[in-house]
């Protein structure tokens, strides 16, 4: 069973419902357990928020989805249906299928809006929790990229490293508003996007090392 | 797809042939060579340009034809190669095997006929393009965009680059992470554009129901609007400043109306509001100037 496949099987069956090719799968590919773990950790916060992952509003989908291919994080031309199998649809890559399940529910979160106060301190508290995620899955990926680039001194790689640093900047910018006022939906949008943009950024640099100058 | 594919200059050659979907097809090493290829089209062509470093001169021509240049000046052998499928071209350049990691610059010049598709990516260098309308995108990590008297929906992404277009009318869509973004007189009705820690600038009129929403994280955005410009403004800055010239009436389309509640935010409506204009930014500057 390829990745692509496993990501389809898991996003309908989950655990529980695994077959056994898949999870045989699951048992020898690292990104994949990592993507398996992530959906876990989406699966989770959903509950916790006591929302059914079909359940879902369809404004959710709509400007999770208009934002993302606002920020150019998904291109693809296919339209994209709602629910997991959207979600699924925007993992191709696993390497890159962490930070992107993380940033989802991330966004979730931002988009959100709750009706009542602590629906409010709910949405802000697993916020905080993704941001933590997103985080970490974006470190990742620029361990990825900055244990290949650190030494090039092409005028491409210094501007990807220049813009890194831009991005990061940024970001704990963003962080510390939002610690300041959790709920200030507008500081978490902007934290959303620069998370969105640091993701594209890795992306665009990790495209580059594959064809690229050095 | 038939290619010949030539590797070492004129060392040995390698040719590999599959499917005849494809009119022609073209790869040759090149080190400090120029390659000239023409490509004869009959509607409006789709063109896509890869390449890794250089500059990219792009030019209109009244000829139902695509001519193709490309001037290798870097150190490093590169494949370039073009293949012209129906009304499509692609043109590529690659490094040879075992040339990555060294300078593979070229530089292209293209003709296209004025009613041209765009995709264009090069890494680093610079990408001018001048009198071609359609739908145009270009991409680069290092390189500046500068766009003259272009049309269409424009879609630029950059990483550190800059973006001029002058000119230019459509639409148009840019992000960038650092680079600039400036729009001198346009003759656009959907304007988004956003830069994390570059500057914007729009200096034109704004066309009636027109739709403009310019966002800069971290950078300043300056606005130049002309005395026929009618427009709705919500200028806001979250943590800077909104330093507004237009004599801004309360908005006639909105049903609440906000008071200014600090200095980095402004809205009201210039004229009969036609055209809306949102500028927002996280800490930087926004001024709203009368040209």
């Amino acid at each position: 069973m390829h990745c692509t496949e496993f990501e389809l099987t898991f996003g309908d069956a989950g655990r529980a419902g695994l077959p056994a090719a898949a999870a045989q799968h699951l048992s020898e590919c690292a990104a994949c357990r990592n993507l398996a773990a992530d959906i876990d950790i989406i699966r989770s916060a959903a509950r916790e928020l006591a929302i059914e992952p079909q359940a879902a509003p369809a404004r959710v989908w709509t400007n999770l989805r208009a934002q993302l291919r606002a920020e150019g994080i998904i291109r693809e031309q296919a339209p994209v249906s709602s629910g997991w199998d959207s979600v699924l649809a925007w993992l191709k890559r696993p390497y890159v299928a962490g930070a992107y399940a993380a940033m989802a529910l991330l966004a979730i979160a931002v988009t959100w809006q709750p009706s009542n106060g602590i629906e409010a301190t709910e949405s802000a508290s697993l916020a905080g929790t993704q941001m933590s995620a997103t985080q970490r899955n974006l470190d990742a990926m620029e361990k990825a990229f900055t244990s290949g680039a650190a030494q090039s001194t092409s005028i491409v790689d210094i501007a990807l490293r220049k813009n890194l640093s831009v991005v990061d900047n940024f970001i704990a910018v963003c962080e510390k508003a939002v610690k300041q006022e959790p709920h200030n939906e507008i500081a978490r949008q902007y934290l959303y996007g620069a998370y969105q943009q640091k993701a594209e950024l890795l992306n665009t640099a990790m495209e580059h090392s594959l064809t690229g100058e050095e | 797809m038939s290619r010949l594919s030539v590797s070492g200059v004129g060392t040995r050659c390698k040719i590999a042939v599959s499917a005849a979907a494809v009119f022609a097809a073209f790869a040759l090493p090149a080190l400090g060579h120029t390659l000239e290829k023409h490509f004869p089209v009959s509607s409006k062509p789709v063109i896509v340009l890869r390449n890794t470093s250089g500059r990219v001169d792009i030019k209109s021509w009244a000829k139902p034809e695509v001519m193709v240049v490309a001037d290798h000046t870097g150190k490093t052998d590169v494949d370039i190669e073009t293949e012209q499928a129906g009304e499509r071209i692609d043109v590529s350049t690659n490094a040879v095997e075992g040339g990555k990691g060294g300078d593979l610059t070229t530089n292209f010049t293209l003709m296209v006929p004025e009613e041209s598709q765009l995709q264009i990516r090069t890494d680093s260098g610079s990408i001018v393009v001048e009198s071609v309308h359609g739908d145009l995108t270009f991409e680069t990590i290092a390189a500046d965009v500068n766009l003259q008297n272009v049309g269409g929906y424009l879609v630029v992404r950059t990483t550190d680059g800059s973006m001029v277009c002058t000119r230019c009318d459509g639409t148009i869509r840019a992000e960038s992470v650092s680079g600039n973004l400036q729009l001198f007189q346009p003759v656009m009705d959907h304007v988004t554009l956003h830069t994390t820690a570059g500057n914007i600038l729009f200096d034109g009129d704004f066309l009636k129901h027109g739709v403009y929403l310019l966002k800069s994280d971290t950078g300043n955005t300056d606005i130049r609007f002309g005395r026929a410009s009618s427009f709705d403004l919500t200028a806001t800055s979250m943590h800077g400043t909104v330093v507004n010239q237009a004599k801004l009436q309360p908005d006639k389309h909105r049903k609440f109306h906000f008071p200014r509640l600090s200095s980095g935010f402004v809205s009201g409506s210039v004229g009969d509001g036609n055209a809306k204009v949102e500028v927002t930014s996280f800490s930087g500057t926004i001024k709203i100037l009368n040209r």
